[in-house]
């Protein structure tokens, strides 16, 4: 009797073992797995969805693809930056037209921080274009939080600093180092060429302005670029700078 | 059955079935189809001005590896389940054919197709990155190879899940199902951090027994110097071969 019922427990282990042994490879697959894997992105919990982000935060999540919808973001918001057209030195009324760019540009650093381009951007167009210092300094810093040896920001945050302190030549000075990048955003590099023009240093100023021109894709960056040649070019021939008194708030 | 006839057989059972899934309709649609989707996706990338490289090739990557993962699984229910169905796999099992070597047969042309359409789309992809006047990124590539290896673990549990459902539809459904929970998996870290009592136990039941993809999402990792790692290539062909064994156990136990 116990001779049979052993040899009835074999017969099953044996018609079980294939299953059995396959889901131990499994889980012994996701142990090698899990060990080996590092997120470089921030973790879940921080993507803080609102109604408008949560469906394309969970398709992000469920495709494993956050580069992807960061990508979105970036489009929805340079749309949404481009409904009005107010350019440099309105940063009042920016303040109200784009009250909600600041959760935007958090949302496309929370998905991915590894978008230097992106975010360096819009921290720029907060702190140069919409004079909201803090905003862009908190972007920064989260930002370095996840990606601390990342250059374009530790740079584009000392700029900030120093142009809170009023001190242009060091803000010139902390940007240089990025400008050189080819995804350097051509906002940066135009708030460079005028920190160069206030400086006096008409030949720098030309070199970002032709950089600007050969490089850029955005329409109003090379346009301005233009400008400022043919600016140069008349305050070589000893004429006045036609925006001194802006570049003075600079 | 010797392991040379074995492998004979496997390779011809696996370029009849790629053959096959080439000379379908089904594949010059798919082709067409994917040809419009990469060229829509450049419409959308012009959107982003001076960060039209990234976005093209990001959107491209992903549909790669969405249309890669369609098509398997469309071909998976044709490949087996259909044939059981309509009977024709007898013509190859009324031969001296193992099911387990008819199984491995089946499996590997799904692959071969599915790295067939991945090398399609991708040459498709580079084309419109071309014609835009745009560079191929360094990590293209790579991140095709790891969708291509995502797929290949979906293929293998989606034979898996045709032996255990009722029709083709459930079998996708739970496919595409592993796929999206195997991106969650690796996100479910902080939530068991705030989960308590039967919540933490379904999370780390979770983490636990689904597969984590995203340890194959170059397109998402590869740029910021997260390459390929030993230990998910081991994870993978692991995870294929513990599918591929009870799907083989499964098959084995089937009556026609």
């Amino acid at each position: 009797m116990e001779e049979n019922e052993k040899q009835k427990n074999f017969s099953l282990i044996k018609n079980y073992s294939i299953p059995i042994i396959s889901m131990i490879m499994l889980l012994a697959g996701n142990y090698i797995a899990n060990s080996s894997y590092v997120s470089s992105f921030p973790p879940i919990t921080e993507l803080n969805p609102t109604s408008l982000s949560a469906p394309l935060d969970m398709a992000a999540i469920a495709l494993g693809s956050r580069r992807v919808f960061a990508d979105i973001w970036l489009i929805r918001i340079l749309i949404y930056y481009g409904k009005e057209n107010i350019g440099e030195g309105h940063a009042s009324s920016a303040d109200e037209v784009y009250s909600e760019f600041y959760e935007r540009a958090f949302h496309i650093a929370r998905l991915d921080p590894s978008f230097r381009s992106a975010n360096t951007l819009t921290a720029a167009i907060l702190a140069f274009n919409m004079s909201q210092y803090e905003d862009a300094e908190n972007l920064l810093k989260y930002l370095l939080k996840y990606q601390p040896k990342q250059r374009f920001y530790t740079q584009t945050l000392l700029s900030i600093a120093q142009k809170k302190k009023g001190n242009p030549e060091a803000v010139l000075e902390s940007i240089l180092p990025i400008i050189r990048e080819p995804d350097c955003p051509a906002l940066i590099k135009n708030v460079t060429a005028l920190l160069y023009r206030r400086a006096g240093q008409w030949q720098e100023a030309e070199k970002i302005y032709i950089d600007i021109i050969n490089s850029s894709k955005e329409k109003d960056y090379v346009e301005k670029a233009i400008e400022g040649l043919k600016d140069i070019a008349a305050i070589k021939s000893g004429y006045p700078d036609p925006i001194l008194s802006e570049l003075q708030n600079l | 059955m010797g392991i040379i006839s074995s492998l004979k057989i496997i390779n011809e059972i696996a370029f009849n079935t790629f053959k096959e899934s080439l000379k379908s309709r089904f594949f010059a649609l798919f082709a067409i189809f994917a040809f419009i989707m990469l060229y829509a996706s450049a419409l959308g990338s012009m959107l982003s001005i001076s960060h039209e490289e990234r976005v093209l090739a990001d959107i491209s990557l992903l549909l790669i590896e969405i249309m890669c993962l369609v098509y398997a699984l469309f071909h998976v229910s044709s490949a087996l389940t259909r044939e059981i169905q309509e009977k024709t796999i007898y013509l190859i099992l009324s031969r001296p054919v193992p099911r387990h070597i008819c199984l491995a047969g089946k499996e590997l042309g799904v692959m071969i197709t599915t790295a067939f359409i991945a090398l399609i789309t991708s040459i498709m992809a580079i084309c419109v990155i071309k014609t835009r006047g745009l560079d191929v990124p360094s990590f293209f590539f790579a991140a095709v190879a790891g969708a291509f290896l995502k797929t290949a673990i979906i293929t293998a549990f989606a034979f898996l899940f045709s032996f255990v459902s009722t029709s083709d539809t459930t079998a996708f459904v739970m496919s595409g199902l592993l796929y999206v929970l195997g991106h969650i998996t690796s996100e479910l870290g902080p939530l068991m951090e705030k989960a308590s009592g039967a919540k933490y136990l379904m999370l780390k039941a979770c983490s636990i027994i689904f597969p984590n993809l995203n340890l194959y999402s170059l397109r998402e990792t590869a740029e910021a110097g997260f390459p390929l790692s030993i230990g998910a290539l081991a994870a993978a062909l692991i995870w294929i071969a513990a599918a591929y064994a009870i799907s083989a156990w499964l098959f084995s136990k089937k009556e026609f």
